[in-house]
């Protein structure tokens, strides 16, 4: 492992992993005439590819030994996925919380991010997941990896080898499956395949209620980082209206026939709808 | 802002050959080029591939800027993102178009940064305002919202929807001018690529057609036949969760919110409840 201070090998990994509260997807609801979405309406979880990108530090760790810390940028209730991720292996937990972090775009965020892990100093790896379920950009952690000057490997579902020398990672481009190596320090994003997020047991649920979440707000950050950069501040996109895409009503269509005529009219509607 | 002009797009490539995408974002750039008044241009980074720089003018790009080093021939984020920055630095283009492909969207945020400029994710249409501004389209939360963004830095960068714009229609007679660039070669990127390979695995997102199963199957067998008449169709086997969780069918089959974005023509819900998974 060769550690992005300079400092001797054999060192045991310091990784970092990058983590979103998002609301649970399946239950948010839509206000389809105003446009809005109703976020008290669903319960608020970890993103679920970031947990798996919290397994994948787990895994590492329990092979070379070293540290997870955690690092999430939210509103104060995301102090309840970070105690998740402590209850399910991570050392440390740090949240980025402050209005000004607030309307903050991909380029903000992950600015606000790479700050945090300038100030947190060394590591060897990060980890995020490929995408938030919410936003939905999969941008965040390359933006990271480019703000931190270090190379990055995205789409990763297989981490084949670990060591003092490095990461190999198996990650799939299109059609093609890649091997790369990432020869020292860097960033990774995992899909869903590269590992099963196991559940906390209580025991670590007990003990994680109890641990401290470190709170940093932009006063922490500003030695070394411009605060203009953060927040709605420091983002070139802005949202300026939302629409629901209009759901075409169900239409049942029947077709009649003898079985060889009903199915004959059917294969011809459905060779109707590949040729759009 | 007067500065920036002109509309960029990226021109991505495997193995030599041009990804259809890149076809797509030239037929929607031209659109938006036209609109504006404005040239459209392209940047392609790889070694060798002669042919095929014309067929980039031949579906609608003005001016190609072809990077040709061996360095190039294969993707290197780190390599890729140092070339296409200082091109960008120069020609200052007022628009710059990614696939949102794998590679684009690995791609494009290190480009973004770099460049300190906004980017909108997976755009499934873009528009241009009275002030000549591009509104871009995207879905979010799963799709369930569609955000209009705009963006008030340069260049606005976007990476596009794959299989949702129109490319134009092949012109062999077109003429452009092809501007061979030298490139900037960076030794150790910090990554190397040691093996690829073809997937050959299940590509549901790309399916045109889905037959796919839930809770409704009684056993894991079932989902032969749901294979047979993929099988018959082209198609690809799709599943819900529940029958993934419980370890029938891999991952990479999964449609829905935490597993694939599917976007097919067709789509054979056999068993399932119907929540909006699609």
């Amino acid at each position: 492992m060769i550690h992005n201070s300079g400092e001797a090998a054999n060192e045991r990994p310091k990784i970092i992993v990058l983590l979103k509260q998002v609301p649970d997807i399946e239950e948010v609801k839509f206000d389809t005439e105003k446009g809005t979405l109703d976020r008290s309406s669903a319960k608020a979880e970890p993103n679920p590819f970031d947990l798996n990108a919290l397994e994948a530090g787990v895994q590492i760790k329990e092979k070379l030994g070293g540290t997870i810390t955690v690092v999430s940028m939210g509103p104060p209730q995301a102090e309840s996925a970070l105690r998740d991720a402590l209850a399910r292996g991570a050392d440390r937990a740090i949240l980025l919380t402050d209005k000004k972090f607030g309307g903050a775009d991909t380029l903000a965020t992950s600015y606000t991010l790479a700050s945090a892990i300038k100030k947190l100093g060394n590591f060897d790896l990060i980890i995020c997941g490929e995408k938030t379920v919410d936003g939905d950009t999969g941008q965040v952690g390359p933006e990271v990896a480019e703000h931190l000057g270090i190379p990055h490997v995205a789409y990763v579902s297989e981490i084949k080898k670990c060591d003092k020398e490095g990461f190999v990672t198996v990650s799939q481009m299109g059609e093609y499956r890649y091997l790369t190596e990432l020869k020292s320090f860097g960033l990774i994003t995992v899909t869903k395949d590269i590992n099963e997020p196991r559940l906390p047991s209580l025991r670590d649920k007990l003990k994680a209620r109890k641990s401290e979440i470190e709170i940093w707000s932009v006063d922490d950050l500003t030695n070394g980082a411009d605060r203009n950069k953060f927040g709605i501040m420091g983002s070139p996109t802005s949202v300026y209206k939302i629409t629901i895409p209009s759901v075409e009503g169900r239409r049942g269509k029947i077709f009649r026939g003898t079985p060889d005529e009903a199915t004959k009219k059917f294969v011809e509607e459905l060779e109707k709808i590949l040729k759009v | 802002m007067g500065e920036y002009k002109g509309v960029m797009t990226f021109a991505e490539q495997e193995d030599g050959k041009i990804h259809p995408v890149s076809y797509e974002l030239l037929g929607k750039g031209g659109d938006i080029a036209d609109k504006l008044g404005v040239k459209l241009s392209c940047v392609l980074l790889g070694f060798q591939m002669k042919n095929e720089v014309n067929e980039l003018i031949y579906h609608g790009a003005d001016k190609i800027f072809f990077h040709d080093h061996p360095s190039l021939k294969e993707f290197d984020t780190i390599r890729y993102k140092q070339n296409i920055v200082n091109l960008v630095k120069e020609e200052n283009p007022e628009i710059f178009l990614l696939g949102a492909t794998h590679l684009g969207r690995s791609l494009g945020p290190r480009i973004a940064v770099a460049l300190k400029t906004g980017l909108t994710a997976d755009c499934i249409d873009l528009k241009v305002d009275e002030e000549g501004n591009l509104i871009q389209i995207r879905p979010a939360f799963s799709g369930n919202i569609l955000a209009h963004i705009k963006t008030k830095t340069r260049p606005q960068m976007y990476t596009v929807r794959y299989k949702l714009m129109e490319k134009r229609e092949r012109d062999p007679t077109r003429k452009g001018e092809i501007i061979m660039k030298d490139s900037e070669v960076i030794e150790n990127s910090g990554t190397k690529n040691l093996k690829k390979e073809k997937a050959g695995e299940v590509n549901i997102t790309g399916a045109d057609i889905i037959v796919s199963g839930g809770r409704g199957l009684k056993k894991p067998d079932d989902f032969k036949i749901l294979r047979e008449l993929a099988d018959i169709l082209g198609g690809v086997v799709g599943s819900s969760r529940p029958l993934v969780d419980e370890g029938w069918i891999g991952r990479e089959h999964q449609v829905g919110f935490s597993g694939n974005t599917v976007k097919p023509k067709l789509y054979f819900a056999c068993g399932i409840s119907g929540a909006p998974q699609t």
